[in-house]
Formats: C-alpha cells, structure tokens, sequence
C-alpha cells in the first residue's frame, strides 16, 4: 500500500499539468462580433480586463483562423465559458457560426444570439456584453440551446432580434431556410410573444367616444393551436388596466365588455396579418409544419395552403387601486 | 451482505448507458422509448430469472472479464478526455484510475460492499438534485410524431435488456438469490427511464442524433438560484461511479479465477497500455461505439455455454 | 528474619528506607510514599500493648490489610506506599498512602457548556471512585495488570459483565499479558501494544478525561483501560462517528442538537475538501464560478508572483506553525504572540503581495470548521488527507478529487480495530448506533455489534 502512494507521487509528479491554467492568462470574452466580407471573416472580441474591456480583431477565411490572428496581440488564452452575447452581421452564413460552437466543448450554453445593422456597437468604457445580454434577458429572447434547435429540425425556422446603434431592440428578423428575409417591427413582436406565451406585453385600444387610447397590459397568456380543416388559434388573456384617458364608467359590466371587444378586434387583426406576413416570406418561425406533421403524419398539406382562423378572449379582471 | 450485493449491481446495470447506450436507444427508437422501456425490462427480468450461472471455467472467464474492462476503459477515458481533461494525454488520465483499481483489489471483498453502499447515497442525492432542477425545461412538443418502424423499437428494447443484465454476469455467486436482483433491476430501470424521459424531452428527435454525449449535454442548463450555473462536472461524477464500480467487479472476477493477486495486477496493467495505445486510432472508437451489442451478445452467449449451471446444485 | 536482611540487601543506597522494630515486630516503609499521619494512627498508636499477639490482624484496625506470601509481592507492596508488618511468620501490608496528586478540577481537554465538571486525575483510586460513583451494580468489573519492568504500573480494565462480549475482553486479557517492556509512562503509550500503530492514520482508541463519557460508554458495551499516573482513559472499540459529536450533546432538547449535529457532519467535509476544490475550480475548471466573481479574483491576483498551489501550500503551512506555537507557548508570556500571528496571515501578507484575499478566506475557512473537533488526533489525520487531496487537484483537477475521495473511502472501510470496521454505524447500516452518535432519537435497543444483550429498558 506504501508503495503504491510513492508511485502515484513519483509518476504524478513527472506527468505535467496540461490543463493547468492560471487565472491571469485566460482572456474572458463578453461578447464576440460575426462579420463576412469578400469572402473573409472579420472579427471583433471584446475581453474583460480589469474591469475594462479590450477590443481585438481579426480577419481570415475561416472562423478558427480569424480568432487566431485576434488574438495575437495578447498574450492571453480565449476562455468561452462566461460568453454574453454573440453578435452577426446580414451577411455572414449562420448555420457555420452555430455549428462551431456547438462542437467546442468549452462554451457555456446561456449567451444569446442578436443580429447588428452596424459594426460600431462597442463602447470602449463599458462592457457591452454584459448590457446586451440584460437588455435580451428582459425581453425574454430565446438562448442558445433553444436556437440550437432550429439547426437541426428542418420544420421549424430561424428568428433574431436585431439590435440598433443605441443597443435597443425594436425589430425582429425571421429567417426562412437560413436566409435573411424582412424585417417586421414592434407590433409584431408583440403578437409573436403572445402567440408563444412569452412574458408580458401592452396593447392599446381606441376609446369608444372620444379619439383617446387605453391600453392593457397581458398578465397570463394561453394559446392554443389546432390542426382541423383550418388551423384554429386560440388565445385566452388575463389583463389589467394601465393607463385609461376614457370617460365612460368601468364599474359596469357592459363598459368592460364594451372594452374587451374592441382588445380582441385589435389583436384578431394585428394576428392576421403577421401570419400573412410570414406566408409572404416563407418563414417558419413558430413551427406550423411540426403540429402539421404529428397530427397528420405526413406533409401533403404544408403551412402555407391552410387558412387561419384566430379567436381572441380577453379578461380584463384588474383595475389597480382605483376604483374607476 | 445480500443487500450490499444487490447495491453492487444497481451500479453494474446502469454502467453501460454512458454515451453509447442512451444514445443509441433514444436514436432508434425516438419517440417510443418508453415502449423499448417496458419490452426491454421484461425481457430482462426473463433473461435473470431462467439464466443460471456458475462462474468456474477459468480461461473464458478471465478472457471475456478483460473484454469487457476494456470495453468499460475505453468508454471513461473517453469521456473524462471530452469533458474534464481535454488536453491530457489519455495515458495519463488512465494512470491514477488504474491505481485506484489495483488498491480497491487488494483488500478484501467485503471492502467493495461497503464502499458501493456509501456511493449510492451520493448517487440518488445528485440524481435527485438534477431531475428536480431540470424537470420545468421539459417541453411537451418534442414528443411529437417521427415516423419510426416497429422493428427499431423491438431493436432497442432488445439493445436496452442485453446493455443492463450482461454486467450482472460477471458477479454471479451461488448464494444469493434471484428475486431481490429482480427488484433491483425495476429500480434501475425505473431511473433510467426517468432519464430518457428527461434527455428526450429537452432535446427532442433532431438533437438527439447531433450530440455524442446527450445526459451531458441537458446538465449544462442546471442552474442554482440563477448564479450557480455550469455544474455538470460536478453531477457527471454520477457516472465516473457507476463505470468505476463495474471494472472493479471485472476486476474482482479476474481476481477470483486466477487466485493469485500479482498475475491479475500485471493483466490490468497490460490492459491499459493496450487500450490507450488503441485509442489513437479513430477506427478503434468508432467500432467500439457502433458494434458493442454484438461484442456483448458474443460474449455472453460465451459464458453462458461455459458456465452453465449443473443440475444437481442448487 | 531472612527476609530482613534480603531487604537490607536489596534496598542499599536507597535513602528513604525506614527500618522500625518495635517489641517484636519490624515495621518497613518508604518515607517518601507514605503519609506519616496514617501511620502513627493506624499502626505506632496500638502497638502500645504489653503484648503482641501472634495474628497482628486482630490489633490493627486499618481497612485495608493484606497478606503478602512472597518475596516480589513484599517489593511490590512496599514501592506502591503500603507499609509492611513482619511479625515472627506472618507479613502483612497496610495501606498507607500518601497525598501527592492534586483535587479534582474541571476538564482541560473537553469543556462543555452544560454536564458535570469533573475530571479524572492521577490517582487510580479518585478515578475509580468517580466512575463507581455513575455506576452502582456489581456487574462492573475490572480486573488489574501491572506493567513494566521497572516502573510496574498498574493498568486495569473494566467492563460491565452482562452487557459487554466476552471474547474482545479475551482479546485485550491476551494482548496486556503480553507487553514486556522497561516503564510505561502514559495510556498512550499503551496504544502500540494494543493495535498496529502504522496501518492508517485515523486513531484506532479514544481518549478521554471525562467520568460521564466513561459511563456511557460502559453502558453500551465498550471496555475502558485506566493506568495509574495518567489522568485519561482509553475506550476500546472505536469508530469514526464517536469522534464527530461531544457528551453535552445528550443534555440539550434533540431537535436543536440535531441540527448541530448535521453541521459537523457537514464540517467534517468541508475542512478536509476545500483546499482541494478551490484549486480544481480556479485552475480547471474555470466554468463554475458566476462571472462577477472570477472578474474580482483576477483582478485580486494580479500581482501575486506565485501560483496558486504555491500561495496555497505557503498559507496552510503558516497556520499549521501559528497552531503548533500557540499550544506550546506558555500563556503567562503574554497574548502578544497571537497576535503576532494574526498580523502576519492578514493585512500584511495581502498587501505585501504575497498571497491574495480569496486564499485567505478559504483557508480561515478550512481551520475554522477543523476546531470543531477537540481531539487533537482526527485534526491531525484530517490534514494529512487534506493535503493528499490538494495534490491530486493540483495535477488533475476535479476528476483527481473524486478519485482521491474514492481512495479516502476505501481506506476507512477496509480499517479494522479488534475485529469491528471503522466505519460502523455507516457502513454495515445500524440503526440503534446512528441514533446514539449521529443523530439524537428515542433508542431503545443496544447495537448488536457491540453486546448481545440488546434489551435496555425504558430509554
């Protein structure tokens, strides 16, 4: 038993520590910017040191050979453990970008992916990272493990947010086969989280009389969609009262009837048109053919040659602390 | 004692479903696994009840021992190779481990009983710990309609029965009996379904085909009051447990055929040297990978022509 | 009367040899050992008779008289303070002993909060009282050896007859029969005698001050060793959950205790693993740890020159000296040294950029939840582990500590004391035994492992 100690000493000492790596020599990445031009890769790291980021680039025709020529100027490791964000341009090949970190097995699974319209996002005083992935974190966009999803299933489509120069999210761009299509805006991505039970939204609604706006916010969402004939959607709302400039007298039954009608003739509408929009572009983004498929078992009939009927209910159950 | 060696082979009955088993069930039977669930658990339950063994041939018990603690040492080094040490030679990831195998073989046999009655304690904790944390990312939308034959799922449940009671094999004793190891196999069973439930439902059909190691994959999304996150080095020391405690008992079968402690140190180490000079080749791996079952369906068949028990003993 | 002059032989050059002949009798005592008050009561006052019958017995009226019938067992009487009577053919010892232990005082070793405050002492005969005081039954029984070429301590053991089994009582007859040896000065030099001191580094015997520690563990079936000159007793088997909680654990409300009891447990762990985890994380795998945090710990290291398993070893070592120094260094010196220490492991050490915070804490830490045991031979064996373990993560990281803590594992259940596995109540699963050590319950049965009779009574 005596020996065996000495051994496992004796050898352990002359094996080396090959995955020995010391604190200071590992450059923590926050975020890491995509970009393809004539036929390179140009990328932009941001690494956290001493609480201020340092920004590198590279540029190479493929993605491993850009990250090494960005990093040569640092004398420090890349460490993709604690990624924020990942940020692509309109121009790059998604599907290449997702791969490769899907096979590194050295990158954590919570960063978000963001499409940029301009290169110039990174502020060099604070962590734009980090502020990115608050921002998305708030508005409830989907990880990276669940986009990874939507690289394997051919069934279900590609959709990013798009991030402006002041690192605000106003718009949304769908994918259709990996292939940028338009972009669709605020309103749009309102309906998109209702339709997927995400979070929480606003809605605004015109007054009865007068030519003054009400607006609810949504507190619980179901939806419901089911294959018949036509693709039946439907959505049932708990909302509460925000901000109310009419002058009719909510605490009658009638009143508040009168004001759910008019929420759901909104949102009916807005509905329909988003899903006409997404038959335009040919974008699968909330998984029609996959129910399509487990209902039917076969794909005769896809998403596209089916009608849409949408029924909305709203509740408005909560008035706050006012009575009126 | 009866307990403790049922403990044992809770242990060798789920060793196996690292990396190639799970996989391999999952991706053939998709979405009907827990039908190959159900099949394979009855088959196997048959399979322990009328297969009776008398481990005293010596030749073909060392020989298809080593088989197997080679089949068990090229699984953890490579695993430990992807997830922990990724720049380590393979050599010197099996070095300490092989150590930790000769030491645990010198003592006595009562030692592993003991040892393996402790390490299941921390088993359920962490296993306990993961389904519970992970159970609200399962989504009900992966369990849709693939259009998979009957006959993969007669397969996998075929592939499931033959992958948990082939290790049971090696520890056969006369005395103890057969109804408690039966209800340790629906134990084990029963957690492995868990797990196939959980693995299948976080990562749907399509993923399941992309990831080589899909329970390591779903333990990254563990997270502890939002700040504790990236714990899955931790959790998979669930399964470094459970292939250490089979080679141990490959080990130990090695040990009790030969009867001499030096011989079966050296054929340990042999073993090493041997399996992680064949781990440099691609071939190797991926033929371990792919035709296990018929390596273990060989094997067994083997000792059972062997060993077959006589009629007079009891 | 060829005995007196064997004696006057033998005893030359020896200065408090004192010769009395009175009438007829010779009175022999050593002056040095006897206590001159109870000789002149029990002896010098009657023999002021005109007449010395021939059984002196009849005349002396001490309590405690004994015949001698050889020439060693004169020896041995007269070195252990008896004063010896020859009267013609007949000798007879008298017990006469002198005062030279101190009182009774409260335990050094073992303080509790609540429970009696009494401890034992260099006197065989204060000890034993003590215990008999807990234990009033016939059943008790001890049974006395006396080792030691020259020094001839005198060792007992005892036990309680109907509870305890009989043939580890034979075990340890046998192997205190067997000990030849020059002198023995304390219990633990016992130790190696009775169990192969080189197997493992855990302590095979518990060492105790305390009577009622004593009483408890005769009742449930263990066998106590006590030595003359030596204030402690040795408790005979012993596993690993006997070190972990104190006495003063059953005087409390259970439901409080218990809570206590899981957080030693827990510290158990944690003393012998930190070190160890906080190297595999920093160095290995870096993933672990939330991003706010790694930021600051590498802003914190930024000037250390060292790595971290050098920064590390450097701290333990230091505590290690500061814990030694501060058990040796008298107290009456002052406090100032203490302090001294304190300044060295903190601000001064940090800002001279030596070693970083974060090591600091962890290694205050570490020491902290090791002084929740008070026996000073699990501290030790606990860091030999720990920097066993330290090693293995500094070469392997984390998959080096669970293979280490594997190692651990079987080194402790493959440990054997008389017969018994080390890891008791664990490991062969008992339930009556967790609820004495481990955790505080309603018992009503004795473990089996420990006596056959298992039946208790009402608990």
């Amino acid at each position: 038993m005596k020996k065996i100690i000495i051994l496992f000493i004796t050898i352990t000492l002359l094996t080396g520590c090959y995955n020995y790596h010391e604190l200071e020599t590992l450059g923590i990445t926050s975020s890491i910017l995509f970009d393809y031009i004539d036929g390179k890769y140009n990328l932009t790291i941001e690494v956290i040191e001493e609480e201020k980021p340092q920004l590198f680039k590279g540029e190479g025709s493929t993605i491993s050979e850009a990250l090494d020529t960005a990093l040569r100027s640092s004398g420090k490791l890349l460490s993709y453990y604690h990624l924020n964000t990942v940020l692509v341009t309109e121009n790059v090949n998604i599907q290449e970008i997702l791969i490769y970190l899907m096979r590194n097995p050295q990158v954590n699974n919570t960063f978000y992916i963001v499409l940029a319209k301009e290169k110039d996002i990174f502020d060099e005083k604070e962590d734009t990272g980090k502020k990115l992935n608050d921002i998305l974190k708030r508005n409830k966009s989907s990880t990276f493990f669940e986009l990874s999803k939507t690289l394997v299933d051919d069934k279900l489509d590609l959709v990013l947010p798009i991030i402006e120069s002041d690192l605000s999210v106003k718009s949304m761009m769908p994918f259709s086969n990996f292939k940028t299509t338009k972009e669709m805006g605020i309103d749009d991505i309102e309906i998109y989280r209702i339709l997927n039970n995400i979070g929480e939204s606003y809605f605004k609604g015109k007054c009865p009389e007068n030519e003054n706006f009400f607006e609810i916010n949504t507190n619980n969402v179901e939806t419901k969609i089911r294959i018949k004939d036509k693709i039946e959607i439907d959505v049932d709302i708990e909302a509460s009262i925000a901000e109310f400039n009419c002058s009719i007298d909510t605490t009658e039954v009638k009143n508040i009837e009168k004001l759910q009608e008019i929420i759901n003739k909104n949102i009916q509408n807005s509905s329909q048109t988003f899903i006409q929009e997404l038959q335009n572009y040919k974008a699968d983004i909330m998984g029609f053919n996959r129910l399509i498929y487990n209902k039917r078992h076969n794909l005769n009939k896809k998403w596209t040659d089916y009608e849409y009927v949408i029924n909305v209910e709203t509740h408005i159950n909560k008035k706050g602390l006012i009575l009126k | 004692m009866k307990k403790e060696y049922n403990i044992l082979n809770y242990f060798n009955m789920r060793s196996l479903f690292l990396g190639v088993g799970l996989s391999k069930i999952l991706i053939d039977a998709k979405e009907l696994f827990w039908l190959a669930l159900i099949l394979g658990t009855i088959l196997g339950i048959l399979i322990l009840k009328f297969i009776h063994l008398d481990l005293k041939n010596k030749v073909i018990n060392t020989l298809i021992a080593s088989i197997f603690f080679a089949i068990g040492l090229t699984f953890l080094l490579n695993m430990i190779a992807t997830m922990y040490l990724t720049e380590t030679p393979k050599f010197f990831i099996g070095i300490p481990l092989i150590l930790l195998i000769i030491y645990i073989l010198s003592k006595k046999e009562i030692v592993l009983f003991r040892i393996s009655s402790i390490l299941i304690v921390i088993n359920v904790f962490l296993f306990m710990a993961m389904f519970l944390s992970l159970i609200h990312s399962v989504d009900f939308i992966n369990f849709s309609y693939t259009n998979t034959p009957l006959k993969n799922v007669l397969f996998a449940s075929l592939e499931y029965a033959l992958f948990s009671t082939v290790p049971t094999m090696i520890t056969r004793h006369k005395k103890f009996s057969d109804t408690s190891l039966i209800k340790t196999y629906i134990v084990s069973s029963i957690t492995m379904g868990l797990l196939f439930f959980l693995t299948y439902g976080m990562l749907g059909p399509y993923l399941i085909e992309t990831y080589r190691y899909p329970e390591y994959i779903i333990l990254k999304e563990v997270t502890f009051f939002e700040t504790l996150a990236n714990l899955e080095n931790f959790i998979s020391f669930i399964w470094i447990f459970d292939v250490l405690i089979f080679l141990v008992s490959c080990g130990n079968t090695i040990k009790k055929s030969i009867n001499n402690e030096k011989i079966t140190f050296t054929i340990i180490i042999l073993l090493l040297f041997i399996v992680s000079y064949l781990n440099k080749f691609y071939e190797y791996i991926i033929t371990t990978y792919k035709y296990t079952f018929f390596i273990l369906l060989i094997c067994s068949s083997l000792l059972y022509l062997f060993n077959r028990k006589t009629h007079q003993d009891d | 009367m060829s005995i007196l002059e064997n004696i006057k032989k033998d005893y030359q050059k020896v200065s408090d040899l004192v010769i009395k002949d009175i009438k007829s009798i010779h009175v022999i005592y050593l002056e040095t050992l006897v206590s001159q008050d109870k000789i002149n009561e029990y002896i010098l006052k009657f023999t002021n008779v005109y007449r010395i019958p021939k059984d002196i017995k009849k005349l002396i009226p001490s309590p405690n008289i004994k015949n001698i019938s050889s020439y060693d067992e004169l020896k041995l009487f007269l070195e252990t303070g008896f004063t010896i009577i020859i009267n013609k053919e007949q000798i007879i010892a008298i017990e006469t002993k002198g005062e030279l232990t101190r009182s009774i005082e409260t335990p050094s070793t073992e303080p509790t909060l609540y429970g009696a405050k009494d401890s034992l002492n260099e006197n065989f005969q204060t000890n034993l009282g003590l215990i008999k005081r807990r234990i009033k039954s016939e059943h008790l029984k001890d049974e006395t050896f006396n080792i030691g070429r020259f020094s001839k301590t005198m060792v007992n053991i005892l036990y309680i007859d109907n509870i305890v089994e009989k043939d580890l009582v034979l075990k340890v007859r046998q192997k205190l029969n067997n000990i030849v040896i020059d002198g023995i000065n304390d219990i633990g030099e016992l130790k190696q005698f009775l169990h192969k001191d080189d197997e493992n580094v855990f302590a095979a015997f518990r060492i105790t001050e305390r009577p009622d520690v004593i009483s408890k563990s005769l009742l449930i079936g263990k066998i106590i060793i006590l030595m003359d000159t030596s204030p402690y007793a040795l408790i005979i088997p012993t596993f690993l959950a006997d070190f972990i909680n104190p006495i003063s654990d059953d005087y409390t409300k259970s439901i409080n205790v218990n809570f206590l009891k899981i957080l030693r447990f827990f510290c158990f762990f944690l003393s012998l693993i930190t070190p160890a985890i906080y190297i595999s994380i920093m160095t290995f795998n870096q993933e672990t740890i939330p991003t706010n945090l790694l930021l600051n710990f590498q802003n914190q290291r930024t000037g250390v020159p060292f790595p971290s398993i050098v920064e590390c070893i450097i701290t333990l070592i230091t505590c290690e000296i500061l814990r030694e120094s501060d058990i040796r260094f008298p107290s009456k010196y002052g406090s100032a040294i203490s302090i001294l220490g304190g300044l060295v492991l903190g601000e001064a050490a940090v800002s001279a950029g030596i070693v970083s915070p974060i090591m600091i804490i962890v290694v205050a830490l570490t020491f902290i939840s090791s002084m929740i045991f008070t026996d000073l031979e699990i501290m030790n064996a606990i860091r030999m582990w720990r920097f066993l373990f330290l090693l293995a993560a500094c070469f392997y990281g984390l998959y080096g500590v669970g293979l280490t803590f594997i190692f651990f594992l079987t080194n402790l259940a493959s440990y054997e004391t008389f017969g018994k596995p080390y890891l008791f109540p664990i490991a062969p699963l008992d339930k009556s035994y967790i609820k004495e050590t481990l955790i505080k319950m309603r018992n009503k049965k004795r473990s089996k492992m420990l006596s056959k009779n298992t039946y208790k009574g009402e608990a």
